[in-house]
């Protein structure tokens, strides 16, 4: 009798729970908005797609000149992470040029751009604004000693340990020892001084950029007069290839010279090594794309402070104001974003040895290192704590927790509390040099007492004054 | 058909053979330093792949060339690289430094570093640099990666290391991005406080009039004429005891707001009790 009835109910169950796993893992929202350029053919990319799309992102495509793609409607974001695949078109439609794309990122879209060796002018300058100069047009990261015997130099080979770089959670240890990565057809940039850039990927120290064609003495000689090749700049270490600005409000933009090496061609296959010879090796592309996804895309990377207090030490309350020479504790609780094994989001506790507090008052007064507090950290938040004396000045101070490293998001809170100076009735009350003076008001007293004394005992014993009273 | 087969044997053995890609070399290479004062002049010639077996160290306002004929191994003919350039790689860990060699038409190629009129590039680094020449010239020729040797270079001309994106200090406006050193804060040093023997001294000092007031009292005390007083005058001593010790109890501890009920209380007990004991004194001295 319950047979059939429970069968059905519980394939409901499971449907209904498969359904709800599918939740995006990004800390921020699944909806992405991917702008494909007419040269580039969606389903060379396939692998990429529907990785994305395992991963719970819920994908849009548009083209650069599409009207109906827009941004932001009536100041509501419409998609949360955006791809941009369109190095070479010279004008986009209105929902789609730089200054929205800029505004977009300002309220919070990562945005991936996947580039290739011809770039418009209107994507060049567009990425100046992000301290980004990049090289000529059809100029590609060329290396004759790193790359597959079978293709050409246009398609170099970066090997992990020599061309990408850790920075904080942005590569995983697998991909940073993995395969080497195919890098075809890519243009090549250099990053400026901005702090807020991350270098992820730069050519090895053979490689150059160059242009893709045989150019004899003459022209090389034009060329390096127009300044056009300019060794210091694009040569190994110094021609980036993958690189990412997470801004002040943690959005993450990424830069990748080569669009192509997402493509199917490269996606979990074989590639040989330039040496030793005839080994093939799996290639890295997939584990890159993914590791760089998640961390624009905001999955890796993410944290956020849980709580802040403070409070005087051996006291639980927090008080607004406090005393100078007072021992004050700072608590601070921070989070790190991780994706469960089942797919659903969820937060760890973040820990990391270089922590600073800063007291401030107009200019940091105390800077302290903070470490953890095991007694008070679980597993899904780590806290960290400081005990310190509240300086001598008075004055509004500020609790300061800033943590700015490449590659995490920004931590940056502060909390306000006064310091006033002692009370009158706050000094040490009984002094040792005071006896003096405390010794002479006491004798006061035993002396108006005595003189009371011997004034009520003492007559006045003159014969001649009571001989006058009669 | 042994002949066909014969045939796409000989074709693929051809193929195999003319696919062979030339191979990318130097010809006359050498390094020569001259030096104003020529004490240190010096030339080394440069076989790929043999590397240099000791170091190049180049002195004060001497000069470094290098020349060499890009070719192709095979049959020695000239050949354009399409990359020329020379790698020094920092083994002191810095930043390594590429150089553009300029070649000619006809593959010859040259260099020079003048320390009187050094490359600045090359002046930010430190220690001995590894020079490997780099020589590629697409998929035509084989490259040629040739590591020359070590160079050192007059510490005279090294500066300092460029900055760094995340050094500190930061930039202004721009936070920083590493540790920053800790800073503590200086307590004032607490008050001079005066010492027990000052204390003790001062304590002697202040109450040595006592003494006076002692030795003058024995000497009139017999000349004196002590009478009993009326027993009201002891209530109003005792009421004044108690205010002075009321005072005293206020200084050490009490708040004004607790002392002044007490205090008028006791004031206007000890002026009814002085008030009585006045009167009964008054009337026993007129007895």
């Amino acid at each position: 009798m319950y047979g059939p009835k429970w069968s059905s109910l519980s394939a409901l169950f499971t449907l209904v729970s498969s359904l709800s796993s599918v939740n995006a893992r990004s800390a921020t929202g699944d909806r992405v908005l991917v702008v494909l350029e007419p040269k580039v053919v969606k389903e060379d990319y396939s692998k990429f797609w529907s990785s994305l799309e395992k991963r719970g992102f819920e994908l849009t495509f548009k083209g650069p000149k599409d009207e109906s793609a827009v941004l932001q409607r009536y100041g509501e974001a419409l998609y949360d992470h955006l791809i941009m695949f369109t190095p070479s078109v010279k004008s986009y439609a209105n929902g789609l040029s730089p200054k929205e794309v800029i505004s977009a990122q300002f309220a919070g879209l990562n945005t991936l751009y996947l580039l290739s060796s011809n770039i418009s002018e209107i994507n060049r300058d567009t990425f100046r604004e992000y301290d980004l100069e990049f090289a000529e047009r059809d100029y590609t990261y060329l290396d004759a000693f790193s790359h597959s015997p079978g293709s050409s130099l246009a398609a170099p080979l970066l090997y992990p340990q020599s061309s990408l770089i850790k920075s904080g959670a942005v590569l995983s240890a697998s991909t940073l020892t993995g395969g080497p990565i195919v890098f075809p057809g890519s243009t090549s940039f250099t990053l400026g001084q901005n702090p807020f850039l991350v270098e992820v990927a730069h050519g090895s120290k053979t490689g150059y950029v160059g242009e893709n064609r045989l150019v004899d003495a003459d022209e090389a000689e034009v060329e390096a007069g127009l300044g056009k090749r300019d060794a210091a700049s694009t040569t190994g270490k110094k021609a980036g290839l993958v690189a990412a600005m997470q801004t002040r409000d943690n959005v993450r933009i990424g830069f990748v010279a080569s669009g192509s090496m997402f493509s199917d061609e490269w996606w979990g296959t074989e590639v040989e090594l330039s040496s030793p010879k005839n080994v093939a090796v799996p290639s890295g592309n997939a584990a890159f794309a993914e590791d760089l996804t998640k961390w624009i895309f905001q999955e890796t990377g993410v944290v956020k402070v849980i709580s802040t207090t403070h409070h005087r030490k051996g006291e639980l309350e927090q008080r607004e104001s406090y005393r100078i020479k007072d021992d004050l504790t700072f608590s601070i609780s921070l989070a790190e974003h991780v994706t469960l094994p089942d797919g659903t989001s969820s937060w760890q506790g973040f820990e990391t040895p270089d922590l600073q507090l800063e007291f401030t008052m107009l200019d940091p007064h105390i800077r302290t290192s903070l470490s953890v507090d095991p007694a008070r950290s679980d597993s899904k938040q780590t806290t960290y704590s400081k005990t310190f004396k509240a300086p001598d000045r008075h004055g509004v101070f500020k609790f300061v927790v800033e943590y700015w490293r490449s590659g995490y998001s920004y931590i940056s809170t502060s909390d306000t509390a006064s310091v006033v100076p002692f009370r009158h009735d706050e000094y040490p009350r009984f002094i040792l040099g005071a006896w003096p003076f405390y010794s002479s008001a006491i004798s006061m007293s035993a002396a108006f007492l005595l003189f009371c004394g011997l004034w009520v005992a003492v007559g006045e014993g003159d014969r001649k004054g009571k001989k006058k009273a009669e | 058909m042994w002949a066909s087969k014969l045939f796409t044997i000989l074709a693929a053995a051809s193929l195999v053979l003319g696919s062979k890609t030339p191979a990318l070399g130097i010809k006359q290479g050498k390094i020569a330093i001259t030096s104003p004062d020529g004490l240190h002049d010096a030339t080394y010639p440069l076989e790929p792949p043999t590397s240099l077996s000791q170091p190049i160290v180049l002195s004060e306002g001497s000069t470094l060339k290098l020349t060499f004929n890009s070719v192709d191994k095979a049959s020695g003919n000239a050949v354009f690289p399409q990359q020329a350039h020379l790698l020094f790689e920092d083994s002191k860990g810095g930043e390594d430094v590429t150089l553009p060699v300029s070649v000619k038409s006809n593959g010859r190629a040259s260099w020079t570093f003048n320390t009187a009129k050094p490359i600045s590039a090359l002046t930010h680094t430190h220690g001995p640099l590894h020079l490997t020449l780099l020589l590629s010239a697409l998929d035509s020729h084989t490259p040629l990666h040739y590591p020359i040797g070590e160079l050192q270079l007059p510490s005279s001309i090294l500066k300092a290391p460029l900055r760094r994106r995340h050094d500190l200090p930061p930039r202004q406006g721009e936070p920083a991005f590493q540790p920053q050193q800790e800073l503590f804060h200086t307590f004032n040093q607490g008050e001079k406080s005066v010492g027990f023997i000052k204390s003790a001294l001062g304590t002697g000092v202040v109450l040595s009039p006592w003494g006076v007031l002692l030795g003058l009292y024995s000497q009139i005390s017999p000349k004196l004429d002590y009478k009993t007083p009326p027993s009201s005058a002891y209530l109003f001593l005792v009421s004044l005891a108690a205010l002075e010790a009321l005072i005293f109890v206020y200084w050490v501890g009490l708040r004004l707001y607790q002392l002044l009920p007490m205090f008028i209380l006791l004031a206007l007990v000890s002026a009814y009790t002085g008030k009585v004991a006045l009167k009964a004194l008054r009337s026993q001295s007129a007895r």
